[in-house]
C-alpha cells in the first residue's frame, strides 16, 4: 500500500536506527513499524486566544489544523497518534466551543490511541488537554529505539525525536535564489520535527555537519544536499 | 469655519498696544518683524486658519506665537490670571518638545504674559502626566502620538473647552506619512469640539503648498490663509571634489576618500554638522575623524535615531552652547534648525532630494537674509551626477511636493479605539467627523463600517468572532471600552512609527548606550567586537532582552546596519539626473561634479552607451552568479523596483522562471539562473500599459512587496504588539511575526481589507501607480538601446552589488528548491 493512501503529496523516508520513518509533507511523521503517528507543536487554540486579547485574527486554523489530522489518520490508519508537546497554545477564556469542537472530533477517532508529551505550553491550559481523553501523558516516551519528548532532550536513552523549536532552514541557490522553509533534521542521535499547527511560526536552525535536513517544499518533503563544513 | 463666529475682539486701542510691546520685543533683540509675522498675527486676529511656509530659521515659530500672546495682552483673558489650556503646539519630534517649550516660555515671559507652557511627550515624568490629567498648562507642547493619547481618557473634551488655537510645527514632516493622519484626525476632533479653533501650519516650502494646506484644514480649508515668508535666502551648493590627479575608482564606494578636504574645512569653521544617509555612515565617519584628529575627541560628537535620548541632548545641548566643533548626524537633526545654527554644513552622499539638501543647508548662515552653503561630498562616483542635478533644480525652484496620505484604515482603525477608550462616540457623528479630514474625505461608508467591525466585534462579517473584544457598543448607542487590558495596551501601541526590532545595548554597570537590531545582535557571539555609539564594543552576552557590554580595545569590528530609512531619489531629483546624463551624452560638461565624472562616464560610453532624453538602456552581461539584465528607468528607487517587479512578473508569464530583481534610483537588475529572453524588451511590448493594474497586483502578490506592507499595517491596526517595556515577557503568548499573520489572513480571510490596504499602498505609496504609469508610457515611447555588455558597467554596477531583493518565480517551489542549498544563517522569525 503506498503510504500516502495515492494523493499526490509526497513524503519522504529516511531509516533510523534500523526503522523506516515517513516524513509526511503536512508537517508529521509516521512510523509504520509502530502504526504510530507523531505530531509537533500543534497549538490548537492560538487563534482564540489571539481574538480574547483583543488581535483579529481570523478563525479557522485550529479547524483545519483537526481537520488536517483527520485526513491524515483516515489515510494511514495508525494504532497511536503521539503528539510531542504544546498541545495548545494557552488557557483560553471561553474553553466550551472548543472543548466541545476537540471532543466531537475525538468521536470520530475513538478506538485511536492518543499519547502527549508535555511540552511548555501545556502547562497552565486549564485542563484543555482533557478534551483529547488522553491514553498517557509524559515528560518522555520510550518506544523502541526512539525516546520522544517536547523539547530536544540532552542526554536521552534512546534516538530523541522532539519538536519545540519549529525548524528551518535558509536555501539559496545561483541567481540568489533564496527559501526559508519548515524542515524535519534527522541527526545521528536526536531529531526535530517541524511544528504541525498552520498559525505557528519558524525559527531558523544552523544546520550540523552530520544532519540531513528534509524540507517542506508546497506537496513535497525534499531532502536538500548536506553541509560541507 | 465662519468668521463671524470668533470670540469678540476686544477693543482695538488695546490691541494697538499689545503690539507695540510685541514690536518692541523685537527692537531691543535688533530685530524687525517681517511682512509675513504682521500678516499671520492679523489673520490670527481676525480668527482665520492658514499654512505659514518659509525656508528654516526666518522666525515662524514667532509668526505663530504671538499671536495668542498678543490676543491675551489684549485683554482676552477667559479663565484669568492661569488660564486653561489656550494653545496646542504639535511638533513631529519629541527630541524637539523642550526646547519649543522654552523659546515660547521665554518670549511669554519677556512679555509679562503668565502662561506655564509645559511639554507632554512620551518623554513626560509620569507625576507630570497624572497633574497634567486633572489640568493643562496655557500652552502645552505634544506630538501627534502624545495628542492621541489624551484623547484616549476620558474626559478629553473638558479637557480642551478652552482651547483657541493649534499650532503644528513642521508640518512638512508629518504630511505625507501617517502620523500627518493621526494630527489630521486628531483635529478635526478638536474642530468639532471648537468650531472656531485657529488651526496654524508651519511648513518649510514645498512643491504643493496649497495643497498641504489644505491637509491640514480639512473640512475647514476653503477659508485658510497661505502665508508666505518672503525672505528669500541664497543658497550655494557645493562639491568637494577629490584632487585633479586622483581619479574616482568607477565602481563600488569612495569611503572616506575626501576625509582630508572634509576635515579642512571642518577645522577652519566654529561648528558644523556633517549629514549622513544612513546610522551606519555615522558611525563610520565619526570613527574616521576621530582616528585621523585624536585631538578633536572632546568637540567632536555623533547623533543618529538609535543612540539613547540621554546621549542625544547632550549632544544637542554641547552644539547649543558652543562646546563642539562638529557633529556628525543623520536625519536626526535635520529639525530644530531654530536652536542651533552652524556655520558649516557638509552632505556626505547623494542628496536624495531637493527640499531636503535646502533644508540641511539652511542649517547654516541662520539668520534672515543670510547665505546658506552646503558641501557635498560624493560617496561613489555617480552622486556627483546627483549634486549637479540638484543644484540646477534648487536655483529653478523645483521643490519636491509631498503627497498626502489617503485612506489609511489601519490608522483609523487605531483611532477608533482610541477614541472610544476616551470619550466614546456614535457611529454616524464619527463617521462624518473623519471626513472632515482630507485624509478620509472619500471614505466610503462601507469602509468605515468594516472598520468598525474590526475593531469591535473582530470584522469579517460573516464570521464574527464570538470571544474577540475590543471596543463595543453601549447600551446608549455609543462605543466604548470594554477591557482595561485591551486599553492598556492600546495606549502602549499608539503611533504609527514602525522600527525594527531592537534590543537595548548597555554596559555592565548599566549605562544605557541605545539601540541595535535584533537581527544584528543575533549574529554576535560572546567577545565579538562592534562599533557603536562612537565606542568599541565586547558583546558579553544577551539577557532580559538587553544585549551587555563593556569596552574593547580591539582596534577593529563591524558597524551595525540599520534596515529601513533608506530614502530614494525624489521624482524631481532623478529627472534631473537624466537631464544631466543627457547633456554629458551631447558632450556636454559644464559643472564641476560632471567635469570631475567625466572619466567615468567615458568608460559608460565605451563599454555601452550614457542614455539621452528619449533612450532608454538595457544592458545585459552574465557573470558567476548567473543572467544578469539592467534597465534604467531613472525614476528613484521605488518606481525602479516596482517597473523591476512587472517587467519580473510578465517575463514569468512566457515561460517559468525564477528572478531576482533589486533596484536602486538609476535602474533596476533581473537575475536568474537561466537565460533571460531579450525579445520582450527588443519591440517594447513588456513595457506596455496594458492590463497593468492587474498584472501590478499580480506582482506585487507574487513578489514579497505585499508581505513587507503588512508589517506596518499590522503594527499601526494593533495585530501585531510590540510589547510593553520592560514586560516583554507577561505578552509572549500574543506575540507573532506579521509574517506569520500575512499566510493566516491570506488563507483564512483574503478579503480582509488590511490585506488589500497592503496592496493598495504597495501602488500608491511604494509604486506610485501613476508615475509608474508614465514611466511606463515613456520608456514604451523610448528608443531602446539593447547592449551586451559582457562586463558590469559603472552604471550597472552599483545596482548589482545591492543585496536586498524581492523575488518573482513562475516555477514549482519544488523545482526551485531542487536547484538550491542550504545556508548556514540564524534568524529568528517566530
Amino acid at each position: 500500500m503506498s503510504i500516502d493512501g495515492g494523493s499526490r503529496r509526497t513524503p519522504a523516508t529516511v531509516r533510523v536506527r534500523g526503522e523506516r520513518l515517513v516524513l509526511l509533507p503536512d508537517r508529521a511523521l509516521y512510523r509504520p513499524s509502530a502504526k504510530m503517528l507523531v505530531v509537533a507543536d500543534p497549538h490548537f487554540g492560538k487563534g482564540q486566544l489571539f481574538r480574547e486579547r483583543g488581535i483579529p485574527v481570523p478563525k479557522g486554523t485550529t479547524a483545519d489544523d483537526l481537520h488536517r489530522l483527520s485526513c491524515l489518520i483516515d489515510r494511514l490508519r495508525p494504532d497511536a497518534l503521539l503528539f510531542l508537546g504544546d498541545l495548545f497554545h494557552g488557557r483560553v477564556d471561553t474553553p466550551g466551543p472548543l472543548v466541545r469542537r476537540i471532543d466531537r472530533w475525538r468521536g470520530r477517532h475513538a478506538a485511536l490511541r492518543i499519547l502527549l508529551a508535555t511540552g511548555n505550553h501545556d502547562r497552565g491550559t486549564g485542563g484543555l488537554a482533557a478534551a483529547f481523553r488522553l491514553d498517557g501523558t509524559a515528560e518522555a516516551h520510550a518506544d523502541g529505539p526512539f525516546s520522544f519528548t517536547h523539547q530536544p532532550a540532552p542526554d536521552p536513552p534512546g534516538y530523541n525525536i522532539a519538536g519545540h523549536l519549529h525548524p528551518a532552514v535558509v536555501l539559496k541557490g545561483k541567481g540568489r535564489l533564496r527559501e526559508t522553509l519548515a524542515c524535519f533534521r534527522i541527526g545521528p542521535r536526536s531529531a526535530l520535527l517541524p511544528a504541525f499547527g498552520v498559525f505557528t511560526g519558524t525559527q531558523i536552525i544552523p544546520p550540523r555537519r552530520g544532519d540531513r535536513i528534509f524540507v517542506i517544499a508546497g506537496d513535497e518533503v525534499l531532502a536538500v544536499p548536506p553541509v560541507n563544513k | 469655519m465662519t468668521k463671524t463666529m470668533r470670540p469678540e475682539i476686544p477693543a482695538n486701542d488695546a490691541y494697538a498696544s499689545a503690539l507695540a510691546a510685541v514690536e518692541r520685543w523685537f527692537t531691543e533683540r535688533g530685530w524687525k518683524p517681517f511682512d509675513f509675522q504682521q500678516e499671520a498675527w492679523a489673520a490670527w486676529r481676525a480668527g482665520e486658519s492658514g499654512l505659514i511656509h518659509a525656508p528654516t530659521g526666518i522666525g515662524k515659530t514667532h509668526a505663530a506665537w504671538f499671536g495668542p500672546v498678543m490676543a491675551w495682552l489684549a485683554g482676552d483673558r477667559p479663565g484669568g490670571a492661569a488660564p486653561p489650556l489656550r494653545v496646542l503646539w504639535i511638533t513631529p519630534l519629541r527630541a524637539l518638545a523642550a526646547d519649543t517649550r522654552d523659546a515660547l516660555q521665554t518670549a511669554a515671559e519677556d512679555l509679562a504674559v503668565p502662561w506655564t507652557v509645559e511639554c507632554r511627550t512620551g518623554d513626560t515624568a509620569s507625576s507630570v502626566r497624572e497633574r497634567q490629567k486633572k489640568r493643562l498648562p496655557a500652552a502645552l507642547v505634544t506630538t501627534p502620538e502624545s495628542l492621541n493619547l489624551l484623547l484616549s481618557y476620558p474626559g478629553a473634551r473638558k479637557r480642551f473647552a478652552g482651547l483657541q488655537s493649534v499650532v503644528v510645527d513642521e508640518w512638512h514632516e508629518l504630511m505625507g506619512a501617517k502620523r500627518g493622519v493621526l494630527a489630521e484626525l486628531a483635529l478635526s476632533r478638536l474642530r468639532r469640539w471648537r468650531p472656531d479653533l485657529r488651526i496654524w501650519g508651519l511648513s518649510a516650502t514645498l512643491g504643493n503648498t496649497e495643497a498641504a494646506m489644505a491637509v491640514l484644514l480639512g473640512g475647514a480649508a476653503a477659508a485658510g490663509r497661505l502665508v508666505r515668508g518672503q525672505v528669500p535666502k541664497s543658497l550655494v551648493i557645493e562639491s568637494i571634489l577629490p584632487s585633479e590627479t586622483e581619479r574616482f575608482p568607477w565602481a563600488g564606494h569612495l569611503g572616506l576618500k575626501l576625509l582630508p578636504q572634509v576635515l579642512e574645512r571642518v577645522a577652519a569653521a566654529e561648528s558644523a554638522l556633517l549629514f549622513t544617509n544612513t546610522r551606519s555612515q555615522t558611525e563610520i565617519w565619526y570613527q574616521a575623524i576621530l582616528k585621523a584628529r585624536p585631538e578633536w575627541r572632546e568637540r567632536i560628537a555623533l547623533h543618529h535615531g538609535s543612540l539613547d535620548r540621554g546621549g542625544r541632548a547632550a549632544v544637542e545641548a554641547g552644539l547649543r552652547e558652543g562646546r563642539l566643533r562638529g557633529v556628525v548626524c543623520t536625519a536626526s537633526l535635520d529639525l530644530g534648525v531654530d536652536f542651533m545654527p552652524v556655520d558649516l554644513v557638509v552632505q556626505i552622499g547623494s542628496p536624495k532630494g531637493i527640499a531636503r539638501l535646502m533644508q540641511r543647508a539652511g542649517r547654516s548662515g541662520h539668520r534672515p537674509g543670510r547665505t546658506s552653503r552646503i558641501f557635498c561630498v560624493p560617496t561613489h562616483a555617480l552622486e556627483l551626477i546627483e549634486v549637479a542635478a540638484a543644484r540646477r533644480a534648487a536655483a529653478a525652484g523645483r521643490v519636491e511636493p509631498r503627497d498626502p496620505v489617503v485612506l489609511p484604515l489601519d490608522v483609523l482603525a487605531q483611532y477608533l479605539v482610541t477614541v472610544a477608550l476616551g470619550d466614546g462616540f456614535e457611529p454616524e457623528a464619527m463617521f462624518c467627523e473623519v471626513r472632515d479630514t482630507r485624509a478620509f474625505r472619500e471614505l466610503d461608508r462601507r469602509d468605515f463600517d468594516w472598520v468598525l467591525e474590526f475593531v469591535s466585534t473582530g470584522g469579517a462579517s460573516l464570521s464574527a468572532y464570538p470571544e474577540y473584544r475590543k471596543i463595543a457598543r453601549k447600551p446608549d448607542g455609543r462605543y466604548g471600552a470594554t477591557d482595561q487590558r485591551v486599553a492598556a495596551r492600546h495606549r502602549m501601541s499608539v503611533g504609527t512609527i514602525v522600527s525594527d526590532a531592537a534590543i537595548p545595548v548597555k554596559f555592565l554597570g548599566g549605562r544605557r548606550l541605545g539601540t541595535i537590531e535584533e537581527r544584528f545582535a543575533s549574529r554576535l557571539r560572546p567577545g565579538d567586537v562592534f562599533v557603536f555609539a562612537g565606542r568599541r564594543l565586547e558583546f558579553i552576552r544577551i539577557r532580559d532582552t538587553t544585549l551587555w557590554v563593556r569596552r574593547s580595545r580591539s582596534a577593529k569590528g563591524p558597524i551595525p546596519q540599520w534596515l529601513g530609512g533608506r530614502m530614494p531619489l525624489s521624482t524631481r531629483l532623478a529627472a534631473g539626473v537624466r537631464d544631466e546624463l543627457d547633456r554629458a551624452a551631447r558632450g556636454r560638461f559644464e559643472s564641476p561634479e560632471l567635469a570631475a565624472v567625466r572619466p567615468i562616464l567615458a568608460l559608460q560610453a565605451r563599454w555601452s552607451v550614457i542614455p539621452g532624453k528619449g533612450e532608454l538602456l538595457i544592458e545585459s552581461c552574465r557573470s558567476r552568479d548567473g543572467h544578469h539584465l539592467f534597465v534604467f528607468p531613472f525614476e528613484g528607487r521605488l518606481v525602479n523596483e516596482g517597473i523591476g517587479a512587472l517587467t519580473a512578473y510578465r517575463l514569468t508569464q512566457t515561460a517559468p522562471m525564477t528572478l531576482a530583481i533589486a533596484a536602486n534610483d538609476y535602474g533596476f537588475e533581473l537575475l536568474s539562473d537561466r537565460e533571460i529572453p531579450l525579445s520582450p524588451f527588443q519591440d517594447a511590448g513588456i513595457f506596455n500599459t496594458e492590463d497593468l493594474l492587474s498584472d501590478i497586483l499580480a506582482s506585487v502578490n507574487t513578489s514579497e512587496m505585499g508581505r513587507r506592507q503588512f508589517r506596518e499595517i499590522s503594527r499601526i491596526a494593533g495585530l501585531v504588539f510590540q510589547g510593553y517595556p520592560g514586560r516583554r515577557k507577561s505578552s509572549r503568548q500574543t506575540q507573532t511575526s506579521a509574517s506569520l499573520l500575512y499566510n493566516v489572513f491570506a488563507r483564512y480571510e483574503p478579503e480582509n481589507r488590511l490585506l488589500k490596504q497592503a496592496t493598495a499602498e504597495v501602488l500608491s505609496a511604494q509604486l506610485e501607480f501613476r508615475r509608474l504609469s508614465a514611466s511606463l508610457e515613456r520608456m514604451a515611447g523610448a528608443e531602446r538601446r539593447l547592449v551586451d555588455t559582457g562586463q558590469f558597467t559603472p552604471l550597472a554596477f552599483p545596482i548589482m552589488v545591492n543585496r536586498l531583493r524581492t523575488r518573482i518565480s513562475s516555477e514549482k517551489l519544488e523545482a526551485r528548491v531542487r536547484r538550491m542549498q542550504l545556508s548556514l544563517e540564524r534568524k529568528a522569525d517566530r
